[in-house]
């Protein structure tokens, strides 16, 4: 039976996976298909409930996807030609920092790039505008962003751009952002970032104990220090600005997550910046991601008094800032839940429209789906700047379900799956089915805590929770 | 003899007025398109801008004030582009004044540019601005009476706000002229006013009155119209998207189109879908709903060329579109066209006539 059991403390659903609509059972039915499920012989007559459902066109026995196949795929070429709004350059490879767990380390993820010190010529830059500029008919709205290495490095390019970008998109809404360790800023550079309005994100991944293991300069010192003072200098001198500071916090799970989240708790005001957490990714090294317990425990606790704070029944700033983004992150996406049955040719969710949604321009003038896959890899490269997009990679790319179809056509997760080609990426110029295979218990169990939390905040009813908290003030009862 | 005009900034929504401009109009003559460096059309065809077929303009970002190709200058505020950006038409009416030109200006915005106003002010003479709203916060009419229009009403609409909407609209008012038959067109878009057509915009627009003092005024007003100018038919564009898209990107849901609805009942409805969409099963289904919400059933449906951003709408729940190649809706329409009980046609591939056709086959 194609559907998926799930239950609360409340009740006892199943995820009919065909439909993609949960159905609140009893405790019969629940334990009717869960052993079904588990492949049990069941001598007893299905519960009246499931025979209802059946009848009702529910709980069918296959899946039905009959082709996986990208929706867009037949009008891919359409939407890279006319539809970009976005182009990540890459300024420089050239970076003042040797993060040990850096995609570009020589130690680490093999089948990346290494380290080099080769900067984003201005023909290079302004081809990758130009390039943007004649697929974007149909945007409103261009974003252009710089990444590195260290961007900071590259300055006088990045101010070329910029007033490039200004005369070539005039007419368009145009941001930028760039993504930072920080350590570079100034006060000329703070002052010129605040000018143009951009979107600043640094890197900085927890306390200076555990930052400090990882992000060091080249001769191995830690750059907590330095980053935090560049922090206090924007603070100082461009103070509104400094308050739309992003952080960006690499976690590696193998630490203890109340001493990762104490830089929240210093007297820096860390909590107060936006922070954007992320799980250390070491795909590239061939190895998977292991959290240890202290962390697991800790953060998921902290992730529950999140929950509690979101109903109003915890003070907000006694939670951690890392555990309250992520959770505030997946209650607002929560109506991406139960909206859309599976098709006779349909794809599970995770890839996006690869190039069209943050195209990676490198130092070279290769284009990639985004800058967290290999620039070694064939198989991830969308073409050149010269020669255009190499449209029959794009389509394989953007149906990197395909690879996997005999496996996904069946899954419970097929609605759900974050899987994206980076995760197929063999290393060895092709995508490789048994590469992504090996990630799906990771996404089907980053599936399944979205559900719960999806089913529980159903239970309490959270979009009325104004209203209720209103009547309860009023006296009401609102049972 | 025609006035030579300019116009700026040309996009999407302004495409169907350069396709139709000379036939509903003969004051004007359009000699250039001009449209700001980072709309990507400079050098393109205008047609290009919602990929359709050549009409014969190439879009420019160079104005030329110095030349005397155009002595007028059309400025206007477009209503489909939601970003706020600065089009610099101060700078620009200025230019061109100082270089003798004329200019008119199509406000959009319910508070006008203040700037423009000023501007305006100096230049009394050389600049004329189109309000986008022409009176506001009237008394509200008290009279209970409710009028049944007596000519035959055609609604215009789409499942999205999009530029064929319009296009449709005037290439049915086109054929009306052709046809002797005289129309009163009602549109949303400020520049409407080139061709004598009118707007509820004021209507729409009063913060002091109730929906149904709204819907009351807006049949008033019809009433009105109709007296006035004797008209044989009645062509009103949607004003909103004639139908919510999901739960997370609303579009509106159509209220303002269900208000006028109620306000004219139309008795014939052509309706604009996106090619992908045009799917017997879907069209027989939506028009069901339409009767039931506005009152009226599809009479025949437009299917356009464009493709929503499934991504846009995922990441930023918002509702945003491709502009595809025309072979996709033809394939659309030759592989689906067998199971189409409401009769589906592209106005944009010449499907105008046979539109035409069906809407008036009973009265020929």
């Amino acid at each position: 039976m194609f559907v998926k059991l799930f239950s609360t403390p409340n009740h006892y659903y199943c995820l009919d996976v065909n439909k993609d609509e949960f159905l609140e059972l009893s405790f019969a039915s629940y334990q009717y298909l869960a052993q079904i499920l588990n492949g049990e012989e069941v001598k007893t007559m299905p519960p009246e409930e499931i025979l209802d459902l059946k009848k009702a066109g529910y709980l069918s026995e296959k899946s039905n996807v009959k082709k996986v196949k990208h929706a867009i795929t037949d009008y891919l070429e359409e939407f890279l030609e006319r539809k970009l709004s976005r182009i990540i350059l890459q300024v420089t490879q050239n970076c003042n920092l040797r993060c040990k767990y850096c995609i570009y380390s020589e130690e680490h993820s093999i089948m990346q790039r290494s380290h080099s010190s080769k900067n984003m010529s201005w023909e290079t830059a302004k081809a990758a505008l130009n390039f943007l500029w004649e697929h974007s008919v149909d945007s409103s709205s261009i974003n252009v962003g710089f990444y590195g290495g260290e961007p900071l490095l590259q300055m006088p390019l990045i101010k070329q751009v910029i007033e490039y970008s200004k005369k070539l998109f005039k007419g368009k809404k145009l941001t930028f952002n760039m993504t930072t360790n920080g350590t570079l800023l100034d006060e000329e550079k703070i002052l010129y970032l605040q000018e143009e309005e951009i979107s600043l994100m640094i890197s900085l991944d927890g306390p200076k104990e555990i930052n400090d293991m990882n992000r060091v300069f080249v001769n191995g010192t830690g750059t907590y220090d330095t980053v935090m003072k560049k922090i206090e200098l924007m603070r100082e001198i461009a103070p509104e600005y400094a308050k739309k500071l992003s952080i960006s916090m690499v976690i590696d799970p193998q630490n203890d997550f109340d001493c990762i989240n104490s830089i929240c708790l210093g007297k820096n005001d860390v909590d107060k910046l936006n922070i954007l957490p992320s799980i250390v990714d070491k795909g590239y090294d061939g190895e998977k991601t292991v959290s240890s317990d202290i962390y697991r425990w800790k953060s998921r606790y902290e992730g529950f008094l999140a929950i509690l704070s979101y109903l109003g029944r915890y003070e907000k700033e006694k939670v951690s800032p890392i555990a309250l983004a992520s959770i505030n992150s997946e209650i607002e996406r929560r109506f991406e839940v139960e909206t859309s049955r599976l098709f006779e040719v349909d794809t599970p969710s995770g890839p996006c429209i690869a190039g069209q949604m943050r195209l990676f321009c490198n130092v070279e003038g290769l284009l990639f789906p985004c800058e967290r896959v290999s620039e070694n890899s064939k198989a991830m490269c969308l073409g050149t700047l010269d020669s255009g997009f190499n449209i029959d990679n794009a389509k394989q790319l953007l149906n990197v379900g395909a690879l996997t179809s005999d496996a996904c056509k069946e899954c419970w997760c097929f609605r759900y799956c974050m899987l994206c080609c980076k995760k197929a990426d063999s290393g060895q110029g092709t995508l490789d089915a048994a590469v992504k295979l090996s990630y799906c218990s990771e996404s089907k169990g980053n599936a399944y805590h979205k559900l719960m939390l999806y089913l529980l905040l159903k239970e309490i009813n959270v979009d009325y929770l104004p209203q209720m908290r209103y009547r309860v003030q009023k006296g009401e009862d609102i049972v | 003899m025609s006035i030579p005009v300019a116009i700026y900034p040309f996009c999407a929504e302004i495409l169907p007025i350069v396709k139709t401009f000379n036939k509903l109009q003969e004051s004007f003559v359009i000699k250039r398109l001009i449209s700001p460096s980072g709309f990507g059309l400079t050098g393109h065809d205008a047609g290009y801008v919602c990929n359709h077929p050549d009409v014969g303009f190439v879009v420019t970002e160079e104005f030329n004030f110095e030349g005397k190709e155009w002595t007028t200058l059309i400025l206007f505020e477009p209503i489909m582009i939601k970003e706020k950006i600065d089009y610099s038409y101060v700078d620009i009416a200025e230019a061109a004044i100082l270089y003798g030109k004329q200019v008119i200006f199509f406000s959009a915005s319910e508070e006008g540019d203040n700037k423009i106003n000023k501007l305006s002010k100096l230049y009394s003479d050389k600049i004329e601005i189109k309000p986008y709203i022409t009176y506001k916060n009237h008394a509200h009419n008290e009279e209970h009476k409710f009028y049944d229009m007596e000519v035959p009403v055609i609604l215009v609409g789409g499942l999205l706000e999009e530029a064929d909407n319009f296009e449709v609209l005037l290439k049915l008012a086109v054929k009306l002229k052709m046809e002797n038959t005289n129309a009163l067109v009602i549109t949303k878009h400020p520049m409407g006013e080139l061709f004598g057509f009118y707007n509820l915009n004021h209507i729409w627009n009063c913060t002091d009155h109730s929906e149904a003092q709204k819907i009351n005024e807006i049949n008033r007003y019809m009433n009105s119209l109709l007296k006035e100018k004797r008209p044989e038919v009645i062509l009103m564009e949607a004003p909103d998207a004639v139908l919510k898209y999901n739960d997370y990107a609303v579009n509106g849901f159509g209220i303002r189109t269900y208000m006028l609805c109620q306000a004219v009942a139309p008795e014939r409805f052509i309706c604009c879908v996106p090619f992908e969409l045009a799917v017997g099963e879907f069209l027989d289904a939506i028009s069901k709903k339409f009767e039931a919400t506005l009152g009226v059933s599809i009479t025949s449906v437009h299917a356009s060329n464009i493709l929503i951003d499934m991504q846009d709408l995922k990441q930023k729940f918002d509702i945003s579109i491709v502009y595809c190649n025309l072979k996709f809706v033809r394939q659309q329409l030759f592989k689906e066209g067998r199971q189409y009980q409401i009769p589906v046609y592209s106005v944009v591939m010449n499907g105008i006539d046979e539109v035409y056709n069906n809407l008036f086959e009973n009265e020929c």
